[in-house]
């Protein structure tokens, strides 16, 4: 049985009788298959259980020849990355193709696994561009400040999970921080760690999206 | 006139970018008039309109292709291309790319009521199975416009690069009718003439295809 058996169940949820739940998802797929194809049925949902993803439900995309898995309904929660156990975020995003799964899900095992050594990797990156930013922006419109607080260990201490994008080759895991005085500000920025399955290294990206 | 010289995007010049893919689109009406009563002043609705197209170019780069047309070292156009591989531009990639600001101002419901009718226009190109590339941006700097600077975008750089991968169809959509004239100039055959509605706005939508 593949690693991808083992993790979902297909057939035999599909046969039972619809829950409230699944009530609940056919609606929302019925939704989002009007949003994407214009009421062409492309799209179902498959019920993912997996101790790194949490327990809900993939999108499977059957319009093309690759099949493809795009995207949650809900449920999909995580609770361990980066040593983060009151977190909890949506995954956002699962963009793979079907005869991908298996590496893709055994390849987020072992990133999950070493989440701790990932985050240490990155922190003094995130902060030199976050400083960076804030220094270039101090005297402008908007009059951008970095809280006092903020400081290395304040980071460590306070960045969190906004969202995860996993990809045929890499995740894309966005982190949240609450460094400006003003919240708003924090909008300004993204930061997102990209962590490629085959080197499982990390690569910190910032971008200024205001 | 010295010849367009297009270049692989390069983020060190995105300010320069983004002030000619902003100031294009303005009075777009998919990206202006969606929006426009929804700002007491034009300096605030010019200030959000600045932020989406931001948003919207950062979050399209992530997987199509740009380029920059450039002619005596100034960015005087910009032409971003979705190949037959790449993977569709998604909420994920208008999240991570300033899209909560927008949210922010103008509210979530009008926000995924724009993005609904944004893949509404692309509703007829994605029904095209054959392999295609689809031009997502065309923009040409304000003053460099009416000078055959986007013609010349397709005629001596898309084309050219389309056949050379060995594609043999380009789609475009537009929902400004004066564009219409110039893609059949271009050599687009009109496939469907639409009206799309958003936020109590109507819009038209035409979308093209051109078979090499």
């Amino acid at each position: 049985m593949s690693f991808f058996s083992k993790l979902f169940n297909t057939e035999k949820e599909e046969n039972n009788a619809l829950t409230k739940e699944q009530k609940q998802i056919e609606k929302k797929l019925k939704n989002l298959n009007h949003m994407k194809y214009g009421d062409k049925k492309t799209l179902s949902a498959v019920r993912i259980e997996n101790p790194y993803f949490g327990n809900g439900f993939l999108v499977k995309d059957t319009s093309s020849k690759d099949v493809c898995y795009i995207d949650k309904l809900g449920g999909l929660n995580n609770h361990s990355f980066g040593d983060k156990p009151d977190a909890s975020y949506n995954l956002y995003e699962f963009n793979v193709r079907e005869d991908n799964i298996d590496y893709v899900l055994a390849s987020m095992e072992s990133i999950y696994k070493k989440s701790d050594p990932i985050m240490e990797e990155c922190y003094d990156e995130i902060y030199k561009q976050i400083t960076t930013f804030f220094e270039d922006n101090s005297g402008s419109d908007w009059d951008i400040r970095l809280k006092n607080e903020f400081s290395l260990e304040y980071l460590k201490e306070n960045w969190y999970v906004e969202g995860l994008s996993i990809n045929d080759d890499c995740i894309e895991i966005s982190i949240g921080i609450k460094a400006a005085e003003n919240p708003e500000h924090d909008s300004f920025y993204n930061v997102s760690i990209f962590v490629d399955y085959s080197t499982q290294e990390p690569d910190v990206s910032f971008n200024v999206v205001w | 006139m010295n010849k367009v010289e297009y270049k692989k995007y390069d983020s060190s010049y995105e300010e320069e970018v983004l002030k000619v893919f902003v100031e294009s689109f303005v009075n777009y009406p998919l990206f202006w008039g969606v929006f426009e009563d929804r700002f007491k002043s034009d300096e605030k609705l010019r200030s959000f309109h600045e932020r989406l197209m931001k948003g919207i170019f950062k979050a399209t780069i992530r997987k199509d292709d740009c380029y920059t047309g450039f002619v005596d070292g100034k960015v005087v156009s910009v032409v971003i291309i979705e190949k037959p591989s790449d993977k569709s531009v998604g909420f994920w990639d208008y999240a991570v790319s300033g899209m909560v600001g927008i949210i922010a101002r103008v509210g979530i419901k009008d926000t995924l009521e724009f993005m609904d009718m944004s893949d509404k226009t692309e509703i007829v190109v994605k029904k095209i199975t054959n392999p295609r590339w689809h031009l997502y941006f065309l923009s040409v700097a304000p003053k460099y416009q009416n000078q055959g600077i986007g013609s010349s975008a397709i005629q001596d750089f898309l084309i050219p690069m389309v056949k050379e991968n060995g594609g043999d169809l380009i789609t475009v959509t537009t929902n400004a009718k004066k564009n219409v004239e110039f893609y059949a100039k271009n050599g687009f055959s009109l496939v469907k003439e639409e009206t799309l509605e958003c936020n109590g706005k109507t819009v038209g939508n035409w979308t093209f295809r051109m078979d090499l």
